[in-house]
């Protein structure tokens, strides 16, 4: 027996429509994103924090400034035409280290959101195929869950040692249990649908069916945890290396100057105000623009 | 219900298994010898070999595994690496009232704050109160403790000077009001994140019972707004409220490290955070465990309340 061919031209027809199909998706997915205006808010939060983190040496070198160079008779300066945000205790320009700053938690947020959604969808992929692997699994992110992230993570800084590299390595850790449980929830879900009985049916290999099937039908929402995880992640990036355990000294974090301006507070609110608004502004872009996202899959959510 | 109890009791096994696994392994993750790392850099090989022999180094991970659970089992976290000849449960139970007193207080703002706002979010939908909650929560959610406390010490200790910038009052030897003024600013930090998280877990549970047959019936009964409001929504709707004070808890205890140190409380977030620099890695272990046990304990109360008040529960 004979299957029944698809000509070339079918086949062209075919591929017309689904792009037509998905174009008018994406027009109307766009749609209702832009009108919700805190999604939209959230969106122009994080596209200035990109920029200030992409831009920065060149904003600040064509302002002829720099984060690390040290003026000792320019302490404490009050903002003004020659810095704009001011100078720290050590006479260096909070503008500059305020933009450089945004380079390290976009960095940090980026890396820990992008590595926790890989290695926690692989983990909760796998999970979904067999029992005994999910259980051990559910266990263990239990096990994990039981620990608060914070104190994980300053665990983790304290036997690692407080640099860039482990501020990563903690965070993505304690991210993945998030990621591996609506993963596996999401897999196991559409394990149930038709077109995976199909395939199998079809013959094809349990590695293909997951990766090429199934992993495309559970991205969405691993995309919206994502930008949940980057805005815990710059949280936990300030908080760590707020208490001293993050990324260490001369580098500009955000948490590692509000460290330094801590112990001066009666000398200038400059110091604590630009990184803390800084800051609390991209947090507050990432959990706006990922709420917005997550309307968009799922519109019974949040509201 | 007694069934529900030992089904419950039993699933606890598991996750204390790998919490202590977990904690237990962090320190030993350490590249190369932790009794090294313990003592820095400018430790005597002598040095290094006591510590290596007196923490039990050398037998098989397992045998140290059991005798470290056996230890925690009676309370007994080791000695300090850092303060010599101190055990490492006196530092934490001279540490624990700061801590728990600050997390107590932190929560009653937060219930104070938190369940009324949402309770009239949920009554008042669409009016500018329900969009001031909505903004508020949001704040909360995304300002990380230290920074609502640095903008307070700026507003409350530096502009208005009505209150201390740092310290610590005991309640039981300097009086009660002293406490206040020194922990009103920490506490609300600590607060204001899980006020967010309140705020619309209580409008959301609220806004799902209002939606109810029986409130409707209520409604058609003639029950006053206000009673309905009160008595027939927020009492069902206060399992959930009681889940989230539960993780408030918790958040608070574990957030504790970074606010103690904002404002120098005595607590055991500052004694974490102090052995970090001192890589006094069992204090850190000891306390990551005791917060992590609590935590598990606090999960344990909630849903046996929850198996208390809901029967459904019981059944699966």
């Amino acid at each position: 027996m004979k299957y029944a061919t698809v000509s070339p031209e079918d086949r062209a027809s075919l591929r017309a429509l689904r792009k037509s199909l998905v174009r008018e998706q994406r027009r109307v997915s766009r749609h209702k994103f832009f009108r919700n205006k805190l999604s939209v808010v959230g969106m122009v939060l994080v596209l200035l924090m990109l920029i200030c983190a992409l831009f920065a040496p060149l904003i600040t070198g064509a302002l002829g400034v720099d984060p690390y160079t040290a003026v000792m008779q320019d302490r404490f300066q009050a903002p003004s035409l020659n810095h704009l945000f001011g100078t720290d205790n050590l006479g260096r320009d909070i503008f500059a280290r305020v933009l450089y700053g945004a380079q390290i938690s976009m960095t940090v947020g980026f890396t820990v959101g992008l590595l926790s959604a890989l290695i926690g969808t692989a983990l909760g992929l796998y999970a979904s195929t067999s029992k005994v692997l999910d259980n051990l699994l559910m266990r263990l992110c239990d096990g994990l869950k039981a620990i608060p992230n914070i104190l994980l993570a300053i665990t983790l800084m304290a036997v690692l040692g407080a640099n860039m590299k482990n501020v990563i390595i903690s965070l993505t850790v304690v991210s993945i249990p998030g990621v591996a449980r609506i993963a596996r929830s999401q897999a196991l879900l559409a394990r149930e649908q038709t077109y995976v009985e199909a395939m199998t049916a079809v013959g094809a290999g349990k590695t293909r069916i997951l990766w090429r099937h199934i992993l495309p039908n559970i991205v969405s929402p691993i995309i919206v945890q994502m930008t949940f995880t980057f805005a815990t992640a710059i949280i936990s990036e300030a908080s760590l290396s707020f208490l001293g355990a993050g990324i260490p000294s001369p580098y500009p974090s955000w948490g590692g100057m509000l460290n330094e301006a801590r112990s001066y507070v009666y000398m200038g609110w400059w110091m604590i105000v630009f990184p803390a608004v800084f800051t609390a502004l991209s947090v507050l872009g990432f959990n706006l623009f990922g709420d917005g996202l997550r309307d968009l899959i799922d519109p019974l959510s949040g509201r | 219900m007694k069934k529900y109890v030992v089904k419950r009791l039993l699933s606890l096994i598991p996750t204390i298994f790998i919490v202590s696994v977990v904690i237990f392994l962090l320190v030993h993750l350490t590249p190369g010898d932790p009794a090294a790392a313990m003592l820095g850099e400018d430790a005597t090989a002598e040095e290094i070999a006591a510590l290596h022999t007196q923490l039990g180094l050398d037998d098989p991970l397992i045998v140290q595994y059991i005798r470290w659970v056996n230890n925690c089992l009676h309370l007994n976290f080791g000695t300090s690496t850092a303060v010599v000849g101190k055990s490492v449960s006196e530092m934490i139970a001279s540490h624990f009232q700061p801590t728990i007193l600050l997390a107590i207080y932190s929560q009653l703002i937060t219930i104070l704050i938190a369940i009324p706002c949402g309770m009239i979010a949920a009554k008042k939908r669409g009016s500018a109160a329900d969009y001031f909650v909505s903004v508020l929560s949001m704040l909360g959610i995304s300002l990380p403790s230290f920074l609502m406390g640095l903008g307070m010490v700026l507003l409350f200790a530096v502009v208005l000077r009505i209150l201390p910038a740092a310290g610590y009052k005991n309640p039981f030897t300097d009086g009660l009001l002293p406490f206040l003024r020194y922990m009103t600013l920490p506490a609300v930090s600590l607060g204001f994140i899980h006020a967010g998280y309140m705020m619309r877990m209580t409008k959301a549970s609220m806004l799902e019972v209002l939606g109810s047959d029986y409130i409707k019936m209520a409604r058609a009964k003639g029950v006053r707004e206000w009673k309905i409001v009160t008595k027939h929504t927020f009492r069902n709707a206060l399992l959930t409220v009681i889940t989230v004070i539960g993780q408030g808890f918790i958040s608070a205890l574990a957030g504790a490290a970074v606010v103690e140190r904002l404002f120098n409380i005595p607590g055991m977030g500052s004694l974490m955070v102090d052995s970090i620099e001192k890589r006094d890695y069992q204090v850190i272990q000891a306390i990551t465990l005791l917060i992590a046990m609590l935590n598990v304990c606090i999960n344990l109360i909630i849903d046996l309340i929850y198996g208390l008040a809901d029967p459904r529960i019981r059944l699966d």
